[in-house]
């Protein structure tokens, strides 16, 4: 996520209208705009679309963005606030499910037990990020996702940096009880693998 | 129980000094609250570290060229649309401030002799022309005559043209900006 020359090159070759250039920025930063886009809708068919109207709104709005910052932070901005009205505008959340089994990486050492136990723990937090409210929910994918700072995420998401500590508490906490008290089986590190909930 | 500070030392992964490690350890020994909470975080702590980038579907920037290609086109033709309905807009907000103005100023018999008087008038005025053509096209050499009724004609003509080709363009892309 570094911002390189080229990088400035291409920016400023696309502030003068050149589509070219900005067709080079979509292709380097397609898969975090995406990523950040299926995260917060949870949805393919959604998060293409928001993807795609992101770098809409970033080609239009390019006139306004300052060199000076974090390209990939304003795209990701645009992306967190496009997904947060689409979020509470939909009533029924959607999770697609099939899509979180194909995203994780396959185990060098699986045994069957073990990568389908994997395999349930990451959709089962991907069902408790899904859960989350709309702007706790943007705001642990930037740090989690992103490795976004306090600061980042505040300025991402137009909020106070001590808003954003204290949304990252609340959220850590209610995932952390949520996962706890929703799959005691698979998540208590004392016991063993073999061992009966029993004891 | 009180469960602070342990609650915010277990879940915001601050630094802890040796003395805080030994506080918690302490009450993580009392309390089936905080251990399990400390379980829980790291389970969620571990799957956050093996988050993955879901990436789109192949063909994601040709996608997006074309969908820019029909956003600017509908764009120019929203804009083109914008500026015809204001220019209407403010024809129709001019005539019905004359209408306005000649209704608090004049009566109705005064306008009707002034739309027949305007009439008669623009009648008597193309009479005029009509004769002072005439006259030009008499005086003129013949040759000088077909020549510049040759020249008059295409300039009219091409001015028509323009005018037609501009307001199409106008109606089906806007005006171009940068």
């Amino acid at each position: 996520l570094v911002v390189d020359t080229l990088e400035i090159t291409w920016l400023l070759q696309a502030k003068q209208g050149d589509n070219e250039a900005f067709t080079r920025l979509v292709e380097q930063y397609q898969t975090p705009v995406y990523n950040l886009c299926y995260r917060m809708l949870s949805s393919v068919e959604e998060a293409e679309d928001a993807a795609q109207e992101t770098f809409w709104r970033a080609y239009r709005s390019l006139n306004k963005y300052d060199v000076q910052r974090s390209f990939i932070t304003w795209l990701l901005s645009i992306a967190a606030h496009y997904c947060i009205d689409q979020y509470r505008r939909r009533k029924v959340p959607v999770v697609d499910m099939d899509m979180f089994a194909e995203e994780t990486l396959p185990d060098p050492s699986p045994t069957p037990e073990k990568e389908a136990g994997r395999l349930e723990e990451q959709r089962f937090l991907h069902r408790l990020v899904a859960g989350l409210p709309a702007q706790d929910r943007a705001a642990v994918i930037m740090r989690y996702w992103y490795d976004f700072s306090d600061e980042e995420i505040a300025r991402a998401l137009s909020l106070t940096v001590s808003a954003v500590k204290s949304r990252l508490h609340r959220t850590r906490l209610r995932l952390a009880q949520m996962w706890q008290s929703s799959q005691p089986e698979i998540v208590d590190p004392e016991r063993t693998e073999y061992e009966s909930p029993a004891f | 129980m009180n469960h602070q500070p342990f609650e915010t030392w277990i879940v915001d992964q601050i630094v802890m000094s040796a003395d805080q490690r030994s506080e918690l350890e302490a009450h993580l020994l009392v309390c089936q609250q905080c251990i399990r909470l400390q379980h829980g975080w790291q389970s969620v702590n571990r799957q956050f570290g093996a988050r993955q980038m879901v990436a789109p579907t192949p063909g994601f920037t040709q996608r997006f060229m074309v969908n820019l290609e029909q956003r600017r086109v509908e764009e120019q033709r929203t804009q083109a649309r914008k500026f015809l309905f204001f220019l209407l807009l403010g024809i129709i907000g001019l005539s019905v401030l004359l209408a306005g103005g000649l209704v608090l100023t004049s009566s109705p018999a005064d306008w009707l002799a002034a739309l027949l008087g305007s009439f008669t008038q623009a009648v008597v005025s193309l009479a005029r022309v009509e004769r002072w053509l005439n006259l030009v096209v008499q005086i003129l050499p013949p040759a000088v005559s077909i020549g510049f009724w040759i020249l008059f004609t295409s300039t009219l003509s091409l001015m028509g043209l323009v005018w037609m080709t501009s307001l199409w363009r106008l109606s089906t892309q806007g005006a171009q900006t940068k």
